[in-house]
Formats: C-alpha cells, sequence, structure tokens
C-alpha cells in the first residue's frame, strides 16, 4: 500500500481489504504464491545446473534445491563429491514432481530442502493446480485416503499431488510384495482429482 | 469532407465530446496470469499478462527489479482489408514500446526483483484508437495477475476537426489527417504519463512524462485549442477510470463469491 497525504490510502493491488488488528492490507485474489519458511510445495524440475535443481513453484522465480539439501540415495551422510554432481540426474530430472520444504531466502533466490523421507520425488499420481489462496496453512499436508489408498499433499503454493501410497520406508529395508492393484489405485486417483477440481472454485480446502 | 455535421453529429452520429460505448470483460485467457478483453466502439481488443515468472534469458535479469516485455500485434483479421505482416513491422514495434514504458512507469517493479513481466496485446478489431483501447487492456489485466501498481493507467484519444475538439476518434476521422492526440493518465495521482500527437507541426510540449512521442507533423493548431484537446482526452480518461475500477470491483466480488465468503 503506497501512502499518498492528499488523499489517504491508496492500494496496489485489486483484492480484499484485511484488518488485522491495526495491520491493513489488500490481499490480491489470483496472486502468484508467497512462500513463507517451513511450507510444504509441490514443484516441477525444470533445471538441472552445478549442484542444484531449479524448480516451478508458482513463484516470480524458480526456486532453487541444492544438491547438498538432499538425501543421496544411498543414505549415508557425506561430503557431495564431483561424481555425485554428475550422477544429480539419476536423483531428479527435468519434468519430475517433488515435494520439498521451504528453507529460505537466500541472495540467489528462494532455496528448499529436501532431507527428510517424507520429501523427494512423487511418482505414480498426478499433479493439479488450484489458486495459492485457496491452500490454507494448517499442520498437516500429507493425507492419505486409507480407503482409495491415495496419497494426497497439499502444497502451499497452490500445486496438489494425488498418487498412490507410499509408505514412509526406510531405505535399507527391501521392497515387500502384496502392492494394491494399480488400474484400481489409478481410477481412485482420477476420482480424488475431478472431486478437488470441482470443489476448487466453492469451497476452501482446508 | 465534413466530420461534423452543421447540427454538430459526427459520422457515426456521436456528439463531438461523446466517447463510444466501452465494454470490459476479466479472465478471457484461463491460461495466463491476468487476461482481459476491452472494447471502445468497434475496437476490440485482447490482453494477457504472465508474470511475474522466471527470466527467460539470464542475461537481461536485473537484480533490484522486473524486466517488462511488452508486445503488441494486429491480427490479420482486424482491419478491413487481411493484413500481410501482423507483428514486425515499424508501427508495431513503436507501439509496443510505448506501451511498454507506460506500464513500466506504473508497475512497481521494485517488488519483483529478478523476474519478468510479459504483456501481450493483440487487436482483434480495428477501427481507431487501437493503442488507447491496448493500455486500458493492458492494466486491467494487470490488476487481474494481481501486479502491484501505482496507479490504473487509462488512456484515450482526441482530435481537432472543422474547428471541433473531436473525443475519441474512430478510424475515419483518425486518418483524416487533422491533429490528434493520445493521453495516458492516471486517475487517482492525477499526472498524464503518457503524451502522443500527431499530425502536428511545431508542437512544443513543456512537462515530465514518462513516453513523449511526436509523430507526423501536418497542421498548426494554436496552443490553448491544444490544450483544449488535450484536456478533452484526460476527461475521457477519467471517464474510463471509473468503468475500469467498477469492473474489477465486480470481478473481486464475484471471486469472493465463489471462494465461499
Amino acid at each position: 500500500m503506497e501512502p499518498w497525504n492528499s488523499m489517504g490510502m491508496v492500494a496496489t493491488v485489486c483484492g480484499v481489504v484485511e484488518r488485522v488488528n491495526k495491520l491493513v492490507y489488500v490481499r490480491a485474489l489470483r496472486a502468484k504464491y508467497k512462500p513463507e519458511v517451513g511450507d510444504i510445495v509441490v514443484g516441477r524440475v525444470c533445471e538441472v545446473t552445478q549442484k542444484r535443481w531449479r524448480l516451478d513453484i508458482n513463484y516470480s522465480q524458480d526456486a532453487v534445491l541444492m544438491l547438498s539439501s538432499m538425501n543421496l540415495p544411498d543414505g549415508i551422510q557425506r561430503r557431495r563429491t564431483a561424481l555425485d554432481e554428475l550422477n544429480m540426474r539419476s536423483i531428479f530430472k527435468e519434468d519430475d514432481v517433488i515435494c520439498a520444504e521451504v528453507r529460505g531466502f537466500q541472495h540467489d533466490g528462494l532455496h528448499l530442502q529436501a532431507r527428510s523421507q517424507k520429501y523427494g520425488k512423487l511418482e505414480r499420481g498426478q499433479m493439479l493446480t488450484v489458486p495459492p489462496y485457496l491452500v490454507k496453512r494448517r499442520k498437516q499436508h500429507f493425507h492419505h485416503l486409507e480407503q482409495y489408498g491415495v496419497d494426497l499433499i497439499f502444497g502451499c503454493n497452490g500445486f496438489i499431488w494425488v498418487g498412490e501410497h507410499v509408505e514412509a520406508r526406510d531405505d535399507m529395508v527391501e521392497d515387500q510384495g502384496n502392492k494394491p492393484d494399480w488400474q484400481n489405485v489409478k481410477s481412485n486417483i482420477n476420482l480424488t482429482e475431478t472431486c478437488l477440481l470441482k470443489s476448487k472454485n466453492e469451497l476452501t480446502l482446508q | 469532407m465534413e466530420y461534423v455535421s452543421p447540427e454538430g453529429l459526427r459520422l457515426d452520429g456521436r456528439r463531438p465530446m461523446e466517447m463510444r460505448q466501452i465494454r470490459a470483460e476479466i479472465g478471457a485467457v484461463a491460461k495466463a496470469d491476468g487476461s482481459a478483453v476491452f472494447e471502445m466502439g468497434n475496437t476490440k481488443v485482447i490482453a494477457a499478462v504472465y508474470g511475474p515468472r522466471e527470466v527467460q534469458h539470464r542475461s537481461q535479469q536485473m537484480s533490484d527489479q522486473a524486466l517488462v516485455r511488452c508486445e503488441y500485434s494486429m491480427a490479420n483479421f482486424s482491419t478491413g482489408d487481411r493484413m500481410r505482416k501482423p507483428k514486425g513491422d515499424r508501427r508495431s514495434t513503436e507501439i509496443s514500446l510505448v506501451i511498454r514504458q507506460t506500464m513500466e512507469a506504473c508497475i512497481l517493479t521494485h517488488l519483483m526483483p529478478r523476474s519478468q513481466i510479459d504483456i501481450f496485446v493483440q487487436v482483434l478489431q480495428a477501427d481507431g484508437g487501437t493503442r488507447s483501447a491496448c493500455i486500458n487492456a493492458a492494466t486491467l489485466a494487470l490488476a487481474d495477475a494481481g501486479i502491484p501498481l501505482r496507479d490504473l493507467v487509462t488512456s484515450c484519444s482526441a482530435g481537432y476537426l472543422n474547428s471541433t475538439p473531436l473525443l475519441d476518434l474512430n478510424y475515419v476521422e483518425d486518418s483524416a489527417g487533422g491533429p490528434d492526440v493520445t493521453v495516458g493518465f492516471l486517475p487517482k495521482l492525477d499526472k498524464v504519463t503518457l503524451l502522443q500527437v500527431q499530425n502536428l507541426l511545431n508542437c512544443v510540449i513543456l512537462g515530465r512524462f514518462s513516453a513523449l512521442v511526436v509523430g507526423k507533423m501536418d497542421s498548426k493548431l494554436p496552443i490553448d485549442t491544444f490544450e483544449n484537446v488535450m484536456q478533452l482526452a484526460i476527461e475521457g480518461c477519467k471517464a474510463i477510470a471509473n468503468y475500469i475500477r467498477e469492473i474489477l470491483l465486480e470481478n473481486t466480488k464475484q471471486l469472493e463469491y465463489r471462494r465461499g465468503l
């Protein structure tokens, strides 16, 4: 908001006026995502460069995920070597969908981190976009619909992931058998996605 | 040729101080961050805004402000005869530059460093005043995209034919060869941000504008007549600003209602 002496306050964006105690601000309705530290976001890799991945997260710049903010596939904590850098594409390549957390603003842009098991590459599912203001910040952004075997991740940037349920797994343990039928899961994913898209214009997503 | 009849009616039946009918619509392009369609009489223009987003050419990135790019083009079917080269010709490049400078002056670019805002404007039907309609459409599209602006930029043209100042010229009146003026105006700040004069010889303008272009020179005009014409255009801009504000209010209410408040 810009103050002009002769006529009081004038807003700089078109939107809804909100008041919190003495703070008055105007919230734009269709603006881009405004990141805050600790937000869970879902993004798509658009570039693999030196020691980092650049992700598109519906922000005014691309977010950066450093190689050092990512757990290595073998799970060992060690210094990243030149070989690790060359093998970056084996971890994430262009157009992969990734879940990460906002680490903070650095001099060269927004940095993300994906150090925990619940973050990382998202496979076997779909990503859909809604306006960012519809996704409220809550304690839980990861949801599991047991009835359908579907995982839901509500990214604060308005990107929502609907995919097959993945157990939080330990890399050391072997993959168990008994996976649910993929066709079934896929139809459940489509169903969930249609419901979300229908509600996007009518309700606030919690 | 008589552009104003003795009864005071113009070729399309308007009074000299009457503007054409305006109509605006927000959200025409679903994929764009902000978009709008703006009509002034038979002139119809569509604007789409993308941004702020990552700069595509890293070398052009500015660390303290956003880069604003603008492209103006006319659809082949917009004029009477099908156009051979809709963009890249001199007129389009000039108008792109003018619109870019006008919008850049009013976007708060320092709030979005290292990013890029693209404004694409295309003329669907051309009947005079395309540049004004483009600026108005671009303003609406920027407001729709939630990009912070100093003020709404509205634009209108005015001319002087048969010794009468005329507001909002259509194509026939524009090509008559009389002097005309396109004004870009910031209503709340009460400042002129664009002044483009055509077909006027020896015009000396004092003052500071963010974009000032002087075109072909053909006729002479006493300074107070010129001031009248410019004032008329400013009044037209104020009327358009009221309409734009109404449209934005209506649109905001619609979006809030659908959000469930």
